[in-house]
């Protein structure tokens, strides 16, 4: 029998919890940082990254770069994320399909957030020239990350999913799925929907081009709306409707490494090992069933 | 839409996120304005604990100023504060609180 290799679960690690996870790095394979904390080159960081790489494997996911903006990626950013994978050796580097930044009265004013893009012609020009920028400065395929976004009335031409296929095709560049933004959409959706938002977030999901997706992100959110929509603040454990998305998506997907996100809010270390714990369950369910199918 | 027409979306995107009007253009451009001032605030709070201590209840406000005056231009938020310090001591409201600058200058040099 082929040997398969085995489910890859990580969490975020975040500030308050490092001392803690250092402590306890058990039922953990990997940690994923935001890339833009660590572009300081302290001392005290350095040796923070090389405690981390002796315990686990790294992901770099960057929420700042706003690939999709028109004015390009800054070169010192850019030169300090190169840098960070070459101390961390990150199995995998992420951004997200966004922009950030605008030029406004002569001052270039940066959001230090997710912002929508109009699916078109012209942002996928621009976010496929940006993501070439990196992956040909790193030497190395980076993952997109879909968004949850909340702008209303914004003119696509594209589906989302045709959108991120066609940057796929054109870039080489590879897919982190968010599942936790998917629904998010979907519970945002103020039209009459025929389905449910389960189902439209597995449709949504069917419609994405399976092999280029390397990396699934989970996450929960306050269920309280604000300004009439839900907000992916990552507050919360991952809901019950994300963990049968995930239960539902492996089987298009394969086995990818699966990341708990929780940002705000934070719970003690051992909430997060545990929330790995079910996401890792359900990938060992999903193997198992395709071993019997094997056999 | 072309990219010129794409620039002056994006021109006009960021525009409204840090526009200091009290309406919001649209509900969803009210939790972008959220975000922005939310996670600013947690970022100057995180580096300048003593200086807001002195604040007291007035930090909202002074930060919120602070970001108006200033903007936000760096990639990692922990460099959003780089004239924190600066801000403080022009504020003539604040010079009941002589040292506060001061105690701004030096957690902005710790941090870095």
């Amino acid at each position: 029998m082929q040997l398969k290799s085995q489910p890859q679960i990580g969490v975020g690690l975040r500030h308050p919890h490092y001392e803690a996870a250092l402590a306890s790095p058990q039922g953990i394979d990997f940690v994923e940082f935001h890339a833009e904390n660590l572009f300081a080159r302290s001392q005290l960081q350095q040796q923070f990254i090389l405690d981390v790489v002796d315990r686990w494997s790294v992901s770099l996911h960057g929420t700042a770069m706003g690939l999709g903006s028109v004015i390009p990626p800054d070169a010192n950013a850019l030169y300090a994320l190169g840098d960070l994978v070459r101390a961390s050796q990150p199995i995998l580097v992420s951004e997200h399909v966004c922009f950030n930044r605008a030029q406004i009265s002569g001052q270039l004013l940066h959001g230090g957030d997710l912002y929508p893009i109009p699916y078109n012609n012209a942002s996928l020009d621009v976010l496929c020239q940006h993501i070439d920028i990196v992956q040909e400065h790193l030497q190395r395929p980076i993952l997109l990350e879909n968004l949850s976004a909340y702008l209303e009335n914004i003119e696509h031409e594209y589906s989302e999913s045709e959108f991120l296929t066609l940057m796929v095709q054109r870039t080489g560049c590879q897919l982190l799925l968010d599942l936790n933004n998917v629904l998010i959409n979907e519970y945002n959706k103020n039209t009459q929907q025929t389905f449910t938002p389960l189902q439209n977030a597995m449709a949504f999901v069917a419609g994405l081009p399976a092999d280029a997706i390397k990396e699934i992100h989970l996450a929960g959110f306050t269920p309280t709306k604000i300004n009439g929509q839900y907000v992916d603040d990552h507050a919360q454990p991952v809901t019950d409707e994300c963990w049968q998305l995930y239960t539902q998506t492996l089987p298009i997907t394969g086995l990818v490494p699966t990341l708990i996100e929780w940002d705000n809010n934070l719970p003690d270390w051992s909430v997060l090992q545990s929330q790995a714990q079910l996401a890792r369950a359900i990938a060992q369910e999903y193997q198992e069933s395709t071993m019997c199918l094997e056999k | 839409m072309d990219l010129a027409q794409l620039t002056d979306w994006q021109h006009q995107f960021i525009s409204a996120a840090f526009a200091t009007d009290q309406q919001a253009s649209s509900p969803g451009m009210a939790i972008y304005r959220n975000n922005l001032v939310l996670t600013h605030r947690a970022s100057i709070m995180a580096t300048f604990p003593r200086a807001c201590q002195f604040l007291g209840e007035n930090t909202h406000i002074a930060v919120y100023r602070y970001l108006v005056t200033y903007g936000k231009s760096s990639y990692d938020w922990a460099d959003c504060g780089a004239h924190f310090a600066e801000y403080l001591a022009l504020q003539p409201e604040l010079a009941h609180l002589p040292h506060i600058a001061a105690i701004a200058q030096y957690e902005g040099t710790v941090s870095n």
